[in-house]
């Protein structure tokens, strides 16, 4: 950790702002910070993962179907995009086979104690054009990151006002606000990388 | 505070019958942004902890992880 006169130091915004934290406060920060990380970084990843599908186009008629699966009810539906991965579920873009309808479903691995009785698919929104479809997919997916976002939030408040009371806890939850919502909000120069190797490896028109 | 003091193992303790959604996520073998999802989704209750913090209750994260009633 830098330290600054002897203290260990986080710089934190422009020089002379006053947000630098020090001493005490630096550990704190540095303490929750590391908690708050594990789940914030996997928000982060979905995010990224967002931000590059709504850089992609999905105008083209006719896209390679990449896999199939069978629904217990006997449907045979066709992947046309991995959309997003989770840690243990991806979410499709998928079509029931000889069905003009598109569909993003999630699908969770098998051996979940959800998908074992659950089934391992879920339709998660529906429609006829594709790019609605998307749409309004990474829309709830952005809305749910919020309520991530939000409840980490109030978890690394409740951490840092119990376990560092003495040390400026109300500037330590601040600077951990800044960096939940960074994650979550963070520029689209990042998803942009990504967009253009979804674009490559699927041959999209853009 | 000593800066080499280690500081894992503050997770907060949810009340009883209540459990956090990273713990409901391990239990129903999901991820956590999946189980923040079913809540929106009212597969499951939001309950709103003295802290501000949304858990959700041990009940029904057992229920949605056995089989579903005919």
């Amino acid at each position: 950790m830098l330290k600054k006169n002897g203290q260990p130091w986080i710089p934190r915004g422009p020089r002379g702002s006053g947000n630098d934290l020090i001493g005490n406060e630096a550990l704190a920060y540095r303490a929750a910070s590391h908690s708050v990380e594990r789940d914030l970084h996997p928000l982060e990843n979905i995010k990224e993962q967002l931000n590059a599908l709504e850089q992609v186009r999905w105008e083209r008629s006719n896209p390679p179907v990449q896999e199939t699966f069978k629904a217990p009810d006997g449907t045979t539906w066709d992947v046309y995009a991995h959309l997003v991965k989770l840690p243990n579920s991806r979410i499709l873009l998928c079509r029931p086979r000889n069905s003009p309808g598109w569909s993003v479903v999630q699908e969770f691995e098998e051996g979940s104690a959800y998908a074992r009785n659950h089934g391992r698919t879920e339709v998660l929104v529906q429609g006829q054009n594709v790019r609605e479809v998307v749409t309004n997919y990474v829309a709830q997916a952005n809305h749910t990151l919020r309520f991530a976002e939000r409840n980490l939030v109030a978890k690394a408040q409740k951490m840092v006002w119990q376990h560092f009371p003495e040390n400026n806890p109300g500037k330590v939850v601040e600077a951990l606000m800044e960096d939940c919502d960074k994650a979550v909000t963070h520029k689209r120069s990042i998803g942009e990388s990504q967009a253009q190797n979804i674009r490559q490896s699927r041959g999209m028109r853009v | 505070m000593e800066e080499s003091e280690t500081f894992m193992g503050f997770e907060n303790e949810a009340p009883p019958g209540q459990i956090s959604v990273a713990e409901a996520a391990i239990r129903l073998g999901l991820d956590a942004f999946t189980v923040y999802s079913f809540i929106q989704r009212d597969r499951l209750s939001p309950i709103l902890d003295d802290d501000g913090e949304y858990v959700v209750s041990e009940e029904e994260v057992v229920a949605l992880a056995q089989p579903k009633k005919e």
